[in-house]
C-alpha cells in the first residue's frame, strides 16, 4: 500500500462509491449525500460533480423524460474506469490505515 | 416567468458556469415536476417561488463558479455551500444604516404595508381559511343552504338517501328564560338540534357529555348542553352546574355538558343547545325552521349527493305534498363554504386592498433603491473597477433590500400584533369563528416571506439597472444628466404607485358612499327616543289570557312613566334579524293546485306600536282595543303587499286574506294600509308584509317598544325595576335604544369602509412620499440646467411649473394605468355595495382628481427650491 493521501476527498470518496452501485440521476446522488449529513446547494454539488467529470472520474450526461406533460432533463452519472481505480485506491488506504490504527490499538 | 427566469440565469452566468447551471436548474425542475400540480393561485405563486428559486441558483452558480479552481484533490472537504451568509447580513447592515433616514423610512414603509397585511390575513386565516374544528371537517357539508327544513323532511332524507353517514340539524334563534336557583334569571339563545348533531360533528363535550341520539326520542328526559361563555359569564365556571337541573323556557332541563371555548355552529351568539324532539305525531312536525347539515359517506362527493337529493326531489314532493316548485335548488354544499360565504367578498375586497397597499410599499421601495442608487453610483463602480463581479454586486443589494423587508415585515407583524385586538372588537358580533382569529405562525411566516420576496423581486429590476456601474458617470462626479434608462425607470414606478393609490382610493370611495347611503336610507320608521327591550315570557305566562294580562300589566305601568309617550309590543323588533313568513292569498285569488302559494313577512303586534315607531298609516285605520280575541279576525298589511295584491292601497281596505301559518289557517280582513319597514336589514327592499292584533294571536315572548320624551337611556333603569317589580322571573333583555340597533346593522359595511379607507389613507401617504422623493431628487439632479435656464431669462414660474408639469405627467400616465384596473376590480365589490353603483361616475372621476392635486402638492416643494434656484451657485462647478 502506498503511504501517500489518495487524490479524492472524502466525500468524493463517498460519491464514487455510490456510484459503484450502476448509474444515478444527478438528483438522487445529492439525495443520499443529504442522508449521510452533506448537504450542498445545487450549484456547489454540480461544481463538485463537474470537476470529477473533468478529472475523468466521472461521466456524465442529459436524460431526457415527460414529467406531467413537461419535458424535464436530467443529469445523470455514471463511474468511469479511472473513477474505479481512484476510488479502490481510496479505499485500499483508508482500509490500511484503519487496520493498522486498530491493531495497534 | 419560469422560462423569463431561465432566460435571465442564463445570461447572469458567466461562460464556463453553465456546466454547474444547467444541471442544476434541470435538478430543481425534475423535483417541481414530481410534485402535484397545483392550480390557480397556488399555480401562479409557485410561478414566482420558481422564478426566485432559479434566480437565485444562478447567483449562487456565480458564487461557487468565482472561486479559485481547485484542483479535483483540493476540494474543500464538506464546507458549507450556504448562499447566505451572516458576513453578507452584517454587511448589509453596515451599509443600511450609513444613511439611517433611508433604513428608516423603508422600513417604516414595509412595517405600515406588512402590519396591516398581518391583521387582515389573520382575520382572514381565522374566520374562513383554518379547517372546522370538528372531526374530518371535509366530508361535513350544509344541506341545503339558505333553506330552513323541517322535521318530516329530515326523516325523509335518512331513510331514502345513501351519500349520508349522518343527516343532522340545528334550529337557531330560540330565545329562552334561563331561571336557576341561586342565580339572576335570563334570557338565553339557544339552538334546537337533533339528537345526532354533536356526533355528526364528531365534537366532545370538555365538560360532562353532549347531546346524544336518545335525547330527542318523544318523551326523554330535558337535557340541554351550555357554551363555555355561558358556562363562565353566568355560572363563574362552577363544575357543580353539571347534572343539575334548571328552568329552561318554564320547563326543568337537566345540564349535562360544557362545551369547549372555541366550539361554536354556524352563528356565535348561541348560549345553549337542548334538543328537538324528533316526532312525527308533534305539530311541529312539519315546520320548517331547522338548518341541515351531513357527514358524507367516505368517498362520496358533494356533487354526487346533490344528485341523489334533486333525482329524489319529484318522488318526495308526491309522498310529503309539497307544491310543484318544492326541492328545485337541492343542493349540498361544502359546511365551510357555505359559513363563510357571505363573508366572503367582504374578506378578499380587504386582503385585495392589503395587498395593494402591500405592492405599493414595495414599489415605494424600489423607487427609493432607485433613487439612492445615483448616490451609491460611486461606490458601486469602484467596487465594480476593484473586481467585484456584477452578480455579486446584484446579490449584495438584494440582500440588503431583503435585510430592509425582514427588518420592516418583523416591525409590521409587531404592529399587526398589537392592533388585532383593536380590530376585533369592531367586528360584528354576528361574524363566526372570532374566536380562531390570532397573529399565528402561519400568518407570521406568510407576511414575512411574501414582504421579503415581494419587497426583494419589485426591487430586482431597479438593482440590476444599479448594477450595471458606469465609470465614466462617475468620474463626472454626477454632473451629467443621469441615463435615461434610471429616468424612465422612475417615471414607471411612480406611474405605479399612483395607479395603486387611485384603484385603492376609488375602492374606498364606493364603501364611504354605501355607508353614507345606508345611514340615509328611510327605514320606514323613526328610530329615535325609542327604547326596546324583550319580555323572555316564561311557560308560567303560556296560557294567553294569563300571558296577555301581565303583559298588559308591564305595558300600562311603563305608559305611566314619566318620559313615556307611547308604548307598543311586537314579536321581533325591525332588524333584530328574526322574520316570519306565512303563505297568504286574497280569499278570492286562490292559487292553482300544484302552484306555490305566495308568501308574506307577518308580525303580530299589540297596543301603540305603530306610533310608537311612528309608522304612517296609508289607508283605512290601526287596530284599537274593539280588535279583541272574540272580535272579528282582521288585519294590516303594508303597501307593498297591497300593490302586489291589489295595485293600490285604498283596494286593499275592506278585502278578505286567506293566512295559513305553522298554527293553522285563518282569514282576516284588511282594515288598514301602513307604510313600508325595511324588518330585515336597511339594504334589502321591504317586501309584502301583513300584521295581526296580539289579541287575536297567540302568547309568545314580545318585544316592547317604547317612545320617550326624554333621551331613551335614561328610562332603561326605572324600566328594568318596573318589570321586575310585576315578575322577578321573566328576564328583562335586550333593553337597548332603537338606534343602537341601528347602529349595529351598520357595523360591517362600517368597518370596511373604515378599513379601505385608512388603506386608501395609507396609499395615497406612500405615494406622496414616492412622489417627493423622485421630484425633489429629479430636482436635485437638474439644478445645473435649471440654473442654465434661469441665466437664459427662464422665470421662477416657468421652472415651477415645469416640475409640477412633469409631476402632471406621472399622475396622468398612473391614472391611465388606475381606471381600466379599477374598472375591471370594482366589479368584485358590487355585492358590498348600496345605492351606488360598482362604476360610479363620481367616484371615477373625483377620487384621480384628488390623486392628482396630492401629487402636485407633493411635487410643491421641490417645484418652489427649482425656482429660487441660484443660477451663480449652480453653475459654480463647472
Amino acid at each position: 500500500m502506498s503511504d501517500r493521501l489518495p487524490e479524492i476527498t472524502h466525500l468524493q470518496f463517498a460519491v464514487l462509491s455510490h456510484l459503484q452501485l450502476g448509474h444515478v440521476r444527478g438528483r438522487d446522488l445529492r439525495r443520499e449525500l443529504a442522508r449521510r449529513g452533506v448537504r450542498r446547494t445545487l450549484a456547489a454539488f454540480y461544481q463538485m460533480m463537474g470537476r470529477l467529470e473533468e478529472a475523468g472520474l466521472v461521466e456524465g450526461w442529459y436524460d431526457q423524460k415527460v414529467i406531467d406533460g413537461q419535458l424535464i432533463k436530467e443529469r445523470c452519472y455514471r463511474i468511469t474506469p479511472a473513477g474505479k481505480k481512484a476510488c479502490a485506491r481510496a479505499y485500499a488506504f483508508y482500509s490500511a490505515l484503519g487496520a493498522r490504527a486498530f491493531n495497534r490499538a | 416567468m419560469r422560462n423569463l427566469a431561465i432566460r435571465l440565469a442564463r445570461r447572469l452566468t458567466p461562460s464556463g458556469a453553465e456546466a454547474i447551471l444547467e444541471p442544476a436548474i434541470a435538478d430543481y425542475l425534475s423535483g417541481r415536476a414530481e410534485r402535484p400540480r397545483a392550480t390557480g393561485m397556488a399555480r401562479a405563486a409557485g410561478g414566482i417561488a420558481d422564478a426566485v428559486a432559479i434566480l437565485w441558483i444562478a447567483l449562487d452558480t456565480q458564487r461557487v463558479f468565482r472561486r479559485s479552481r481547485y484542483r479535483v484533490s483540493d476540494e474543500p472537504p464538506g464546507r458549507s455551500g450556504a448562499v447566505l451568509r451572516m458576513d453578507d447580513v452584517r454587511q448589509a447592515f453596515r451599509i443600511l444604516f450609513r444613511r439611517p433616514a433611508f433604513a428608516a423610512t423603508a422600513i417604516l414603509l414595509i412595517a405600515v404595508a406588512s402590519g396591516a397585511n398581518g391583521a387582515v390575513l389573520s382575520v382572514v386565516r381565522g374566520v374562513m381559511l383554518k379547517p372546522l374544528p370538528y372531526s374530518d371537517p371535509d366530508r361535513l357539508v350544509a344541506f341545503w343552504p339558505g333553506q330552513f327544513v323541517s322535521n318530516e323532511e329530515i326523516g325523509y332524507w335518512r331513510d331514502h338517501t345513501a351519500s349520508f353517514a349522518e343527516i343532522a340539524a340545528a334550529s337557531p334563534g330560540w330565545m329562552m328564560s334561563l331561571v336557576a336557583s341561586g342565580y339572576e334569571p335570563l334570557k338565553v339563545t339557544g339552538e334546537r338540534t337533533s339528537g345526532n348533531f354533536f356526533t355528526a360533528l364528531g365534537v366532545r363535550a370538555a365538560r360532562g357529555r353532549t347531546l346524544l341520539p336518545g335525547d330527542a326520542r318523544p318523551g326523554a328526559p330535558r337535557v340541554a348542553v351550555l357554551t363555555d361563555a355561558l358556562f363562565t359569564r353566568h355560572f363563574n365556571r362552577d363544575e357543580t352546574v353539571i347534572g343539575r337541573t334548571v328552568v329552561l323556557d318554564g320547563e326543568p332541563h337537566e345540564i349535562v355538558g360544557v362545551m369547549p371555548p372555541l366550539f361554536e355552529f354556524l352563528r356565535p351568539d348561541t348560549d345553549l343547545w337542548a334538543p328537538l324532539p324528533f316526532d312525527p305525531a308533534a305539530p311541529n312536525h312539519r315546520a320548517t325552521f331547522s338548518e341541515a347539515f351531513a357527514r358524507l359517506k367516505s368517498g362520496v362527493t358533494s356533487d354526487a349527493a346533490t344528485r341523489e337529493l334533486r333525482d329524489l326531489a319529484a318522488r318526495m314532493r308526491s309522498d310529503l305534498g309539497k307544491p310543484q316548485e318544492w326541492g328545485q335548488t337541492l343542493a349540498v354544499q361544502s359546511l365551510k363554504d357555505s359559513m363563510t360565504a357571505e363573508l366572503r367578498t367582504t374578506l378578499l375586497i380587504l386582503v385585495g386592498a392589503v395587498g395593494f397597499v402591500l405592492v405599493l410599499a414595495a414599489v415605494n421601495l424600489a423607487t427609493l433603491a432607485l433613487n439612492r442608487s445615483m448616490e451609491r453610483a460611486p461606490e458601486i463602480a469602484i467596487r465594480a473597477a476593484i473586481g467585484a463581479s456584477r452578480t455579486g454586486l446584484v446579490r449584495q443589494l438584494l440582500i440588503e433590500h431583503a435585510t430592509l423587508a425582514a427588518c420592516g415585515s418583523a416591525l409590521g407583524l409587531l404592529l399587526a400584533w398589537a392592533a388585532l385586538p383593536i380590530i376585533v372588537a369592531r367586528i360584528p358580533p354576528e361574524i363566526p369563528r372570532q374566536g380562531e382569529i390570532a397573529l399565528d405562525v402561519t400568518v407570521f411566516l406568510t407576511v414575512l416571506a411574501v414582504t421579503i420576496v415581494l419587497a426583494s423581486a419589485i426591487a430586482f429590476g431597479p438593482i440590476l439597472v444599479m448594477a450595471r456601474p458606469r465609470m465614466q458617470f462617475v468620474l463626472r462626479q454626477g454632473q451629467s444628466t443621469e441615463p435615461r434608462g434610471r429616468v424612465r425607470a422612475l417615471g414607471v414606478l411612480i406611474a405605479a404607485q399612483i395607479a395603486v393609490a387611485v384603484v385603492l382610493g376609488i375602492g374606498a370611495a364606493l364603501m364611504v358612499r354605501t355607508v353614507w347611503n345606508l345611514q340615509h336610507v328611510d327605514p320606514g320608521f323613526r328610530a329615535d327616543r325609542v327604547l326596546t327591550f324583550r319580555l323572555q315570557t316564561t311557560s308560567a305566562y303560556r296560557d294567553f289570557s294569563k300571558g296577555l294580562t301581565y303583559l298588559e300589566e308591564v305595558v300600562e305601568r311603563v305608559r305611566a312613566l314619566p318620559g313615556v309617550q307611547t308604548v307598543g309590543a311586537i314579536q321581533h323588533v325591525p332588524l333584530s334579524g328574526y322574520n316570519w313568513t306565512a303563505t297568504v292569498h286574497p280569499v278570492e285569488k286562490p292559487p292553482a293546485p300544484g302552484a306555490a302559494v305566495p308568501r308574506a313577512t307577518w308580525r303580530f303586534i299589540g297596543w301603540d306600536y305603530f306610533h310608537a315607531m311612528t309608522i304612517p298609516l296609508k289607508a283605512g285605520r290601526f287596530f284599537t282595543a274593539a280588535d279583541s280575541t272574540n272580535a272579528p279576525p282582521v288585519v294590516i298589511v303594508n303597501e307593498a303587499f297591497a300593490r302586489r295584491e291589489y295595485g293600490s292601497a285604498q283596494a286593499a281596505l275592506g278585502r278578505r286574506l286567506r293566512m295559513s301559518t305553522g298554527r293553522g289557517t285563518a282569514d282576516g280582513e284588511i282594515v288598514g294600509v301602513t307604510g313600508d319597514v325595511r324588518y330585515l336589514s336597511l339594504d334589502v327592499e321591504p317586501g309584502a308584509e301583513f300584521y295581526a292584533p296580539l289579541a287575536q294571536t297567540f302568547m309568545f315572548p314580545m318585544a316592547i317598544v317604547v317612545r320617550t320624551s326624554v333621551p331613551p337611556e335614561q328610562l332603561a333603569p326605572v324600566i328594568r325595576r318596573t318589570a321586575y317589580a310585576i315578575d322577578r322571573t321573566v328576564p328583562v333583555a335586550e333593553l337597548q335604544p332603537l338606534e343602537t340597533l341601528l347602529a349595529d346593522t351598520l357595523a360591517r359595511p362600517r368597518l370596511l369602509s373604515l378599513l379601505l379607507t385608512v388603506f386608501a389613507g395609507a396609499g395615497l401617504l406612500i405615494t406622496m412620499v414616492g412622489v417627493y422623493g423622485v421630484v425633489a431628487y429629479r430636482v436635485r439632479q437638474r439644478e445645473r440646467e435649471f440654473g442654465i435656464r434661469m441665466a437664459l431669462g427662464a422665470t421662477p414660474g416657468r421652472l415651477s411649473g415645469l416640475v409640477l408639469r412633469h409631476s402632471a405627467m406621472f399622475a396622468i400616465a398612473g391614472i391611465g394605468l388606475a381606471l381600466p384596473a379599477a374598472w375591471f376590480l370594482t366589479r368584485g365589490m358590487e355585492s358590498v355595495l348600496f345605492g351606488i353603483a360598482a362604476r360610479d361616475p363620481i367616484s371615477f372621476s373625483v377620487l384621480p382628481a384628488v390623486v392628482m392635486l396630492v401629487t402636485l402638492a407633493a411635487a410643491w416643494l421641490p417645484a418652489r427650491r427649482a425656482s429660487r434656484i441660484d443660477p451663480v451657485v449652480s453653475m459654480r462647478g463647472e
